[in-house]
């Protein structure tokens, strides 16, 4: 914690320095936890730019109350939404009349982009367009914890302010659980690797009713209506299965070093180095590159809210091992 | 806060304002109209953050105080009730009891510290002009108006006041419409602004035919007071293109042809034009102008309109939207068309300063 509280104080210093040279960027990539990284971060460079107090930021003039409450009207807060959890074009139009207007505080106008990674395709081919050439005292943060799925060419007009590149990792007993379905022999053929679709789906599916009984319990005594309480639930049960594919593909990232002859020590799942050796053995470098491009596939796929069995059953059915 | 309001005086407040409110806000307060009870009047504002419109009406105020309240339900709830006399009656936590004859309501509110703040236009100038002349102004061209997001400096119209003279321009890269005011004011005072379509549109339905409107123009706000309503809005940043560039400067034929007679022959013909097929071929002959469309998976029409011209024949194609819209907003009984030949766009003139540049599509 203190580590991560240094970290953003001095993506801070560094944006207090570049503000008071007169070189802040039009756009900050801001790789991090979003929750715990990105959002202060986006607060304190927010406050900093909009507070009229003395002493910047002084946290407590209006602009400065707005911007904790976000509901400043110089300022777009942009999240996934919907079932899908991603950023649609409509949001992007929005965001496009805030920046090509003037302003009402006469300052700055900012967007941030929660979750910078979750924007679609023809949502992010406008938003490049927005990106290219906004007018001056416009300032764009992409909040992001997965920078590589974003567009390179949305990449390259931005600063990158990195607050930390350790992702979150899958909770206990999930962790586990899913490292010993990927550590169990595969049968040979196609019949083996669905049948360990099957134990995925099954682990994703024991993930959501625990979800579930969690949030049922939390929303007890609460005045909750049942929309909120299910997309409560659906948005924690995405959230973690994220995080279930990118253990996936932190372990064929693993079967593909081993190839190339990294040590055990340097894998991300040391402790199943063995399993990773048997079933590298069985495959070859071409293949196991392509698994991981298969496995980043799986999270698109995801994104584009087709159904859970679906995904799994033809990434199984398409990899190599 | 308490009052008593007749049907009639809210109802007009929230058909005035209810319209900037947005569909999807950004936030939940934005889908409320701020209530403001003070001396002997009720204000009403709604804003969207881009627009703000704030109007006055009439009312019984026995307690003052402040509130807001859902705007699109308030104005479904006023419009349904049986009599004229309506009592409102707001509470600390911002719910409001409506009582009209035998019907009751209670509508939950927000609170009024939620809403954002009234956009103030410190400095800037100040013009006054009849409602009715910027109205006819804005009607001549906000139609032109681009919606291409892509181009977002065009999704607006262009107010200047320079040279004695108030011009409104819009433009969508296609067409342009121009219009201009003769009016005085000193030199220091000039001054220019991209108005917001969504503002212009509002501001049509505030315009009425009496009386002036107060035009205040800021550095980031221009502000439309008429009256009682005050409607401000947010601008459009950016330099507008040189549009005085694409007007042509001569041209060689001035063609004189009846409005309404036109038009409404190129509402029959544009009947055959489809999303495939979708201009409209002008032919100039001798004191006649044949208007035609073909659609090969419809059929065809064509209608002949006199005209006064006795130049050499000339087949020139428009979109048939275009080309009708400044028909349909001009007042004028005769229009005249300029042109130069089938590729140079083509001008519409009437005897008021209207400019209307339409770029040709191309005859197959």
């Amino acid at each position: 914690m203190v580590a991560q509280e240094s970290r953003l104080t001095r993506a801070l210093t560094a944006f207090d320095e570049a503000l008071q040279a007169g070189r802040v960027a039009q756009a900050y990539l801001v790789v991090g936890n979003i929750r715990d990284e990105g959002l202060p971060f986006a607060e304190g460079v927010l406050s900093r730019l909009l507070c009229e107090g003395m002493i910047k930021p002084c946290g407590d003039c209006p602009p400065c109350r707005k911007v904790r409450n976000r509901t400043h009207s110089d300022v777009a807060w942009i999240e996934p939404e919907k079932k899908s959890r991603t950023v649609g074009i409509e949001r992007i139009r929005d965001l496009q009349r805030l920046v090509y207007q003037t302003t009402l505080g006469g300052t700055w106008k900012a967007v941030v982009l929660v979750g910078a990674d979750r924007v679609g395709e023809e949502a992010s081919n406008a938003f490049l367009k927005t990106l290219e050439e906004p007018p001056p005292r416009s300032l764009f943060l992409l909040l992001t914890d997965n920078p590589q799925a974003m567009m390179p060419t949305i990449l390259s007009r931005c600063q990158r302010m990195v607050l930390s590149t350790e992702q979150e990792s899958l909770p206990e007993p999930w962790q586990t659980q899913l490292l010993d379905i990927l550590s169990l022999p595969v049968e040979s053929g196609l019949v083996g690797r669905l049948s360990r679709g099957i134990l995925i789906g099954q682990l994703l599916d024991q993930m959501k009713k625990s979800v579930k009984e969690q949030e049922d319990d939390r929303a007890e005594g609460e005045d909750i209506e049942e929309d909120t309480l299910n997309a409560r639930i659906e948005s924690r049960y995405r959230g973690l299965r994220s995080m279930a594919v990118r253990a996936i593909l932190f372990w064929y990232r693993d079967i593909l070093l081993f190839l190339c002859g990294t040590e055990a020590s340097r894998l991300r799942y040391p402790g199943q180095a063995e399993a990773i050796a048997a079933l590298a053995r069985g495959v070859e470098y071409r293949y196991a590159l392509r698994n991981i491009q298969i496995i980043e596939g799986m999270q698109r796929q995801f994104d584009r809210n087709l159904t859970q069995d679906t995904v799994i059953q033809v990434t199984m059915n398409t990899l190599a091992c | 806060m308490k009052i008593v309001i007749s049907k009639d005086a809210v109802m007009s407040g929230l058909q005035m304002v209810h319209g900037v409110v947005n569909v999807r806000p950004t936030l939940p307060v934005l889908s409320n109209v701020l209530f403001q009870a003070q001396d002997e009047k009720l204000w009403m504002t709604t804003t969207d953050l881009e627009v703000t419109m704030r109007c006055a009406v009439e009312a019984k105020i026995s307690k003052g105080g402040a509130t807001t309240l859902p705007a699109r339900r308030l104005l479904s709830i006023i419009r349904e009730l049986p009599a004229d006399n309506i009592e409102i009656e707001v509470d600390e936590k911002n719910s409001a009891s409506i009582s009209c004859g035998a019907s009751f309501f209670k509508i939950l509110g927000l609170p009024e510290d939620e809403f954002p703040a009234i956009p103030k236009y410190d400095g800037g100038t100040t013009f006054t002009v009849d409602q009715k002349v910027l109205k006819e102004m804005l009607q001549k061209t906000f139609y032109a108006a681009s919606n291409d997001e892509t181009r977002f400096i065009l999704n607006g119209t262009y107010v200047s006041f320079k040279g004695n003279k108030m011009t409104l321009v819009a433009t969508d890269g296609r067409r342009l419409a121009l219009t201009e005011h003769e009016m005085e004011f000193p030199k220091e005072s000039e001054s220019e602004a991209i108005i917001p379509t969504k503002a212009v549109n509002e501001l049509l339905r505030v315009l009425k035919d009496e009386g002036t409107v107060k035009i205040h123009m800021t550095k980031n706000q221009a502000g439309f007071e008429v009256n009682d309503v005050l409607l401000i809005t947010k601008l459009i940043e950016g330099t507008y293109p040189n549009f005085k560039q694409v007007i042509p400067g001569q041209c060689e034929h001035r063609i004189p042809i009846e409005r309404e007679a036109f038009l409404a022959a190129l509402k029959r013909v544009a009947l055959l034009t489809s999303d495939k097929a979708s201009s409209i071929k002008l032919t100039f002959g001798k004191n006649k102008l044949k208007i035609s469309a073909q659609s090969p998976d419809i059929g065809e029409a064509h209608e002949t309109v006199p005209i006064k011209y006795m130049g050499k024949e000339m087949v020139v194609a428009f979109n048939p939207d275009y080309i009708m819209e400044p028909l349909r907003n001009l007042m004028t009984d005769e229009i005249f068309v300029e042109m130069t030949d089938e590729l140079s766009p083509g001008v519409i003139k009437c005897d008021v300063p209207f400019i209307y540049v339409l770029m040709p599509m191309r005859v197959g």
